[in-house]
């Protein structure tokens, strides 16, 4: 151990008797953070106050913008290039973290706060083994004891992983989930007070994620740490935290217990922010069951089958699915990553090659159908993408974009292209003026909405939407679920819906498919399945989404 | 996410154009129409000294192989017994070589012939690179392992030596000197291209094109090549002053067109024999050639630099 941090420790040794911060661990008063010098000055965070009391979980909820990760790194004093505090305090145990020196502050961050980063995957050394990296923190620390073998095996069983092999393998060698708890186990080993979770789940699948969040509650329930959750998501805060404290255009809107704040919220934004989020019990927006027509369904997919070879092993993405879907219906597809949901929507659209089963498309076996003979019932299935940001191109304007559907089949002059762009503009809800735009120049829901007027350029009967509002913040994804269900009810369009989330399904699909390892476990109806599912796996995926654990859903006030 | 931030969707109402105005340096109104977009440009050239004195540099040069005779009053190839070897003076700005003829003159008027073999191999390079580049990189596999190894043979011998193996091959002369330089830049312009191409290929909005029905040409010369051609056209600059050197180099070593054309490789190797008596003869338009790479290198970096991701 370093000779300075023992002096730090006894002077904190000594304020604790202190009554001012004997609740709180850490203080955050009147906090000021701004980006950029002069005219382009831009004041991320306005005066952002709330405490951290000991052994306490305060959640800082808030949608992109908010202000919520610039919060926690100005605590840990990482902001990135050209922010700086610029008012205001934050102390921890009564130290101002502030006016710290760098060396000092190097000492606070991981010996006494420590952080659990969003991004699993790119948050770990490539290169080096898991164990080696868990040794450097502790020796940066000075907390290696011996070779630190023992204390790195240690670290690793408390994060629930079979140390004695972890230890030796590299980061690419282990899933999400198992990279989270190495770094949990790193952010921990050096006994922080204060622990801060940016976003720690939000890359990994539900079931996944509510290990994770137990495991950070045991682990705060065992070694006293305060947690400070950074997070979009309400259901977990409402599950997981102590207090909220709720966080828009950087300021605190709201701040309080968990059950006042979601039992009573006094905020305006709060209560958006409640009634957008999807939960289990938020209303559900698509039509009622069409009729069943004597035409043939749109889609009707049987024993559909994909394997990917990689280094002489085989995977089977996709084993042998059967689904049909009509008129004015929408399927969802559901599971957790690798399930084979978003392989299964590549097929039917003909991007990828199946192996075995056929795909009728309005009665047509398109499933040995390729290149010039394809190209007319391509027309009649059109996709909206996951990520707006990389599915629009950024060279032409919005109106082109909507409008290429009609260019690449040449159906309409350049003057009727733009007129239908327009028209579906005015559809999705946007400005027709926006045509002359470039994607850039869009946020996300926009572009979203302008992905979904691409889609509807050639007036398709099926569309595949593959997890479209899962890169959207709450608020926006609730706009466009409504946009994607008013325009069933208007076209009558089909929906093949591929989404990770239950709480968004239980929204906007008629029927379910639950996929699990290329197999279809579970099919029928939504409520039905959300009532009484007959699938194991279902019902773990069902109990594994949060918001379950807290106060049953809040009377939402209407503005 | 700063930039993200400004672009929120106000919830609840209508989004309207409103949200975006944090895009405004790129997204004003006023860069739009093309009058401002020039005027933007000379803006930005006007702050920067070293990049305005390029410029200048550049566009003198080329007004040079445009309209020699309004640089000089002097002729070329006229000889003049009276005024041999003189140095340089107000009369002659570059001085007279052992002919009497102005070496300014020369100068001047040997850049068409430079310029147009630099620009010949400059695209010849450009094109066919592009092609192969284009053609490697969106097939892939064995198409792509096998011109890439050839491309790999290409860029394994130096620019002159393979040059000067061609040029040797198929005759001398200003023309044959370009087709060398050219070929010997294909590798590199092939190399950039494929790798724009990898990276456009893999995009989401090229696999909607392809979800929509799009064929693989259309795909291809409407949003790919368009996507690539960026980093491709400043190689293809910056390749232009290599090219430049390149070709006085070999007309250095006699492999250009043939005497008393004025050509700029020519002009410093004649002076070579008179450099202890007439330094003026080598040394001014090596200097010219020398500054006129160096300011086109400083706007291609410029364009790198700026490029937008």
């Amino acid at each position: 151990m370093s000779a300075r941090l023992p002096v730090a420790r006894a002077n904190e040794g000594d304020q604790r008797p202190d009554a001012v911060s004997q609740g709180s661990l850490l203080r955050v008063a009147d906090l000021q953070v701004a980006y950029g010098f002069g005219r382009t000055r831009n004041l991320a965070l306005k005066g952002v106050s709330f405490d951290v009391g000991r052994g306490e979980k305060v959640a800082v909820v808030g949608e992109s913008g908010s202000g919520k990760s610039t919060t926690a790194h100005a605590i840990m004093r990482l902001l990135p290039r050209g922010g700086a505090v610029t008012g205001g305090s934050i102390t921890l145990d009564g130290r101002e973290l502030t006016t710290l020196r760098e060396r000092q502050m190097r000492d606070v961050r991981g010996g006494q706060i420590g952080l659990i980063p969003q991004d699993p995957m790119s948050s770990l050394n490539p290169l080096t083994r898991v164990g080696k990296q868990l040794r450097e923190t502790l020796k940066i620390h000075g907390r290696l004891a011996g070779n630190g073998e023992e204390q790195v095996i240690q670290l690793l069983e408390q994060a629930g992983l079979a140390a004695a092999r972890v230890k030796d393998q590299f980061p690419h060698q282990l899933s999400g989930g198992m990279r989270q708890r190495v770094l949990i186990a790193s952010a921990l080993a050096c006994l922080p007070r204060l622990v801060i979770a940016d976003e720690p789940t939000s890359a990994l699948d539900v079931t996944v994620q509510r290990q994770i969040l137990d495991h950070i509650d045991e682990i705060s329930a065992r070694t006293g740490a305060s947690v400070l959750f950074i997070t979009h998501d309400l259901a977990v805060a409402a599950d997981r935290a102590d207090r909220i404290v709720v966080m828009n255009g950087g300021q605190v809107v709201e701040a309080g217990t968990t059950e006042q704040v979601l039992g009573r919220p006094a905020d305006k934004y709060t209560r958006r922010l409640l009634a957008s989020a999807p939960s289990l019990s938020s209303t559900v927006l698509f039509a009622g069951v069409p009729k069943s027509e004597p035409a043939p369904p749109v889609v009707a997919v049987q024993g559909l089958r994909k394997v990917f070879h990689s280094q002489g092993e085989e995977h089977v993405a996709v084993a042998g699915t059967s689904f049909e879907i009509r008129r004015g219906e929408t399927l969802a597809i559901v599971g957790e990553s690798g399930s084979g949901k978003s392989t299964t929507a590549r097929l039917v659209l003909r991007l990828e090659r199946a192996d075995a089963g056929t795909i009728r498309l309005n009665g047509t076996d398109i499933s040995q159908r390729w290149g010039q003979s394809m190209r007319p019932h391509r027309r009649e299935m059109q996709m909206v993408y996951q990520n707006p940001y990389g599915s629009l191109s950024p060279r032409l304007t919005v109106g082109d974009i909507i409008a290429e559907p009609l260019r690449i089949h040449g159906l309409a002059g350049k003057a009727r292209r733009e007129q239908i762009a327009r028209d579906l503009l005015a559809q999705v809800s946007l400005d027709p003026s926006m045509a002359g735009r470039r994607a850039a120049q869009l946020s996300g829901g926009q572009r979203q909405r302008v992905a979904i007027a691409r889609a509807l350029a050639l007036e398709p009967s099926l569309i595949v939407c593959d997890e479209p509002v899962s890169a959207l913040d709450v608020t926006v994804q609730a706009q466009i679920l409504e946009l994607l269900a008013r325009i069933q009810c208007e076209r009558q369009v089909a929906y093949l819906f591929i989404s990770h989330d239950l709480a968004v399904v239980r929204q906007v699909a008629h029927r379910v498919l639950v996929m699990s390892e290329g197999q279809v476990v579970e099919e029928g109806i939504t409520a039905d399945v959300f009532a009484s599912p007959q699938a194991e796996y279902t019902r773990t995926l069902l109990s594994a989404i949060p918001g379950q654990e807290s106060t049953p859903n809040v009377p939402v006030a209407e503005d | 996410m700063s930039s993200l931030q400004a672009a929120e969707e106000a919830p609840g109402s209508e989004p309207t154009g409103i949200g975006t105005g944090g895009f405004a340096p790129l997204a004003g109104p006023g860069a739009r129409t093309a009058a401002g977009r020039v005027l933007g440009a000379v803006g930005y050239v006007a702050r920067r000294p070293g990049l305005l004195l390029a410029s200048l540099i550049v566009l003198v040069v080329l007004l040079w192989a445009i309209v020699p005779g309004v640089w000089t009053s002097y002729s070329p190839l006229a000889t003049s017994i009276s005024s041999t070897l003189k140095s340089p003076s107000g009369a002659h700005l570059f001085g007279t070589d052992q002919l009497g003829r102005d070496v300014f003159a020369r100068t001047v008027y040997g850049t068409r012939l430079s310029l147009e073999a630099a620009f010949t191999a400059v695209l010849i390079g450009l094109v066919i690179g592009s092609v192969i580049g284009l053609f490697a990189g969106y097939n892939g596999g064995i198409v792509d392992t096998l011109l890439m190894r050839v491309i790999d043979v290409c860029l394994s011998v130096p620019t002159l030596l393979l040059a000067m193996a061609i040029v040797t091959a198929i005759g001398f002369g200003s023309v044959p000197l370009a087709i060398g330089v050219g070929i010997g830049m294909i590798g590199s312009v092939a190399r950039v291209m494929r790798s724009e191409v990898l990276r456009v290929r893999e995009s989401m909005f090229v696999d909607a094109e392809r979800s929509m029905g799009a064929k693989t040409t259309y795909i291809l010369f409407r949003h790919i090549l368009p996507s690539a051609a960026g980093p491709v056209l400043v190689l293809a600059i910056l390749d232009l002053s290599t090219a430049i050197l390149a070709l006085a180099a070999l007309s250095f070593l006699g492999f250009g067109a043939p005497p008393p054309a004025p050509e700029w490789g020519s002009l410093i190797a004649s002076g070579q024999a008179y450099l202890s008596a007439a330094w003026w003869m080598s040394t001014l338009p090596g200097l010219t050639i020398a500054i006129f790479a160096i300011s086109i290198n400083r706007i291609a970096r410029e364009l790198q630099e700026k490029r937008p991701a």
